[in-house]
């Protein structure tokens, strides 16, 4: 692609891709390297994708994997979760019921902090981003059935986790 | 809130005018009505414009190529920044014009105060200006202008070698363009077209309108380029 193709899409979509990265990475500077690192991985993407919805979909499919993985990887905190080593201090017998605990934008991240590569993305975007679970499936490219079986595996997960004692 | 409220992929469709009529305008209603919603709505822009201003420029100048050395030259006449004011109302789209008729609506913004530009619009240095356009069906943009000191800048895509490929009912302009103090009568040219055109195809006839001078940049309303469609609007640059 040429350069100037590279920049027209860089300057089009850089700050939606740079908006996700910091939003989900709660550290700016992170943010710039994430979002040059996700541009260079969905930049191909983007010059096929006419439709901005369909490029939208891309840079969130992508941006989103990567800052998951750069969260796990690096420890970084989402969000301004607090907690402990693995920033899960104090989710257990809370007595908050699960519905509650799933309202909870911060306790989820850190739930989904612990999940399986499998379930993080589905998660996040459900319950912290406010995806509907269709949003989800286009998103992730995979099918709402899909969707509605890994969030089911993540809420089981996350019951038995606040039902475990402490440890 | 995986109901009640928007979703973040929602609000980045409303800014990229990604959404159709009817769900924006559902869009709009909810944002008008949902303080949280509201407020993740800004805290994006001011995210994406945090971008713009201050992390795209550098990402360009890593790439250290000399196109992009434009980023750096404080004489350039203009400078595409984010959208730093909030949304004007959104117009109607009968107020741009119907459709398959190519139109658009250019705003200013002075001071925090946004506001319809026009032919014969006294705007300032410091005022920047943005752009709704409807393609009428075309499916690429150049818009470029020429300027009180004869100044030719191709504006969108912002220094770009061609028109750039569009979509949509209304196309809105991600940036805006902050004018400079060039005196006098400014024209802007919106090309529409099927396939891209080139910006030297378009800069040579608008270096002839500059030849002409303030009266023939107040008096031309269409370039000799063959287009789908062309619009263009003229404002006049007076001290403020």
């Amino acid at each position: 692609m040429a350069d100037d193709s590279l920049t027209i899409l860089y300057r089009r979509y850089g700050p939606y891709i740079y908006a996700r990265c910091a939003r989900l990475l709660d550290d700016r500077a992170a943010a710039e390297d994430a979002t040059q690192e996700t541009f260079m991985r969905v930049h191909r993407h983007l010059q096929k994708a006419p439709d901005p919805n369909e490029a939208l979909a891309w840079i969130y499919r992508i941006a989103t994997n990567y800052c998951l993985n750069e969260i796990r990887n690096r420890k970084l905190r989402p969000q301004a979760a607090p907690g402990g080593p693995d920033g899960l201090d104090g989710l257990e017998h809370t007595g908050e019921s699960l519905e509650t605990v799933l309202a909870n934008r911060d306790a989820v991240a850190r739930l989904v902090r612990r999940s399986s590569e499998k379930l993080r993305a589905p998660a996040w975007l459900h319950y912290v981003d406010g995806f509907d679970q269709g949003e989800v499936a286009r998103v992730l490219g995979i099918s709402r059935r899909s969707v509605v079986n890994r969030l089911s595996e993540f809420v089981d997960n996350a019951r038995k986790f606040l039902a475990r004692s402490p440890s | 809130m995986t109901t009640s409220h928007l979703s973040a992929l929602t609000l980045d469709a409303l800014a990229l005018g990604a959404l159709d009529r009817d769900r924006e305008a559902e869009v709009q209603a909810h944002l008008a009505s949902c303080t949280a919603c509201r407020g993740a709505h800004d805290a994006a822009a001011a995210l994406r414009e945090h971008f713009t201003l201050r992390v795209l420029p550098r990402g360009l100048q890593a790439r250290r190529r000399p196109r992009w050395v434009w980023l750096a030259v404080p004489a350039l006449a203009a400078v595409l920044l984010a959208v730093l004011w909030p949304h004007p109302a959104q117009p109607e789209l009968s107020d741009l014009g119907v459709k398959g008729t190519a139109s658009w609506q250019v705003f200013a913004n002075r001071s925090g105060h946004t506001f319809a530009v026009h032919d014969g619009t006294e705007l300032a240095a410091g005022d920047r200006i943005r752009f709704i356009v409807v393609p009428g069906g075309a499916r690429y943009l150049l818009v470029a202008s020429v300027d009180g000191r004869g100044a030719v800048t191709i504006y969108y895509p912002y220094e770009g070698s061609q028109s750039a490929p569009i979509n949509g009912e209304r196309f809105e302009l991600t940036g805006s363009i902050v004018l400079d103090a060039a005196p006098g009568p400014e024209r802007i040219y919106a090309l529409l077209s099927d396939e891209p055109i080139t910006a030297d195809a378009v800069r040579t006839p608008l270096r002839q309108v500059a030849g002409g001078g303030a009266v023939a940049i107040r008096g031309t309303y269409s370039l000799p380029v063959p287009v789908r469609a062309q619009i263009s609007l003229v404002f006049e640059k007076v001290a403020p």
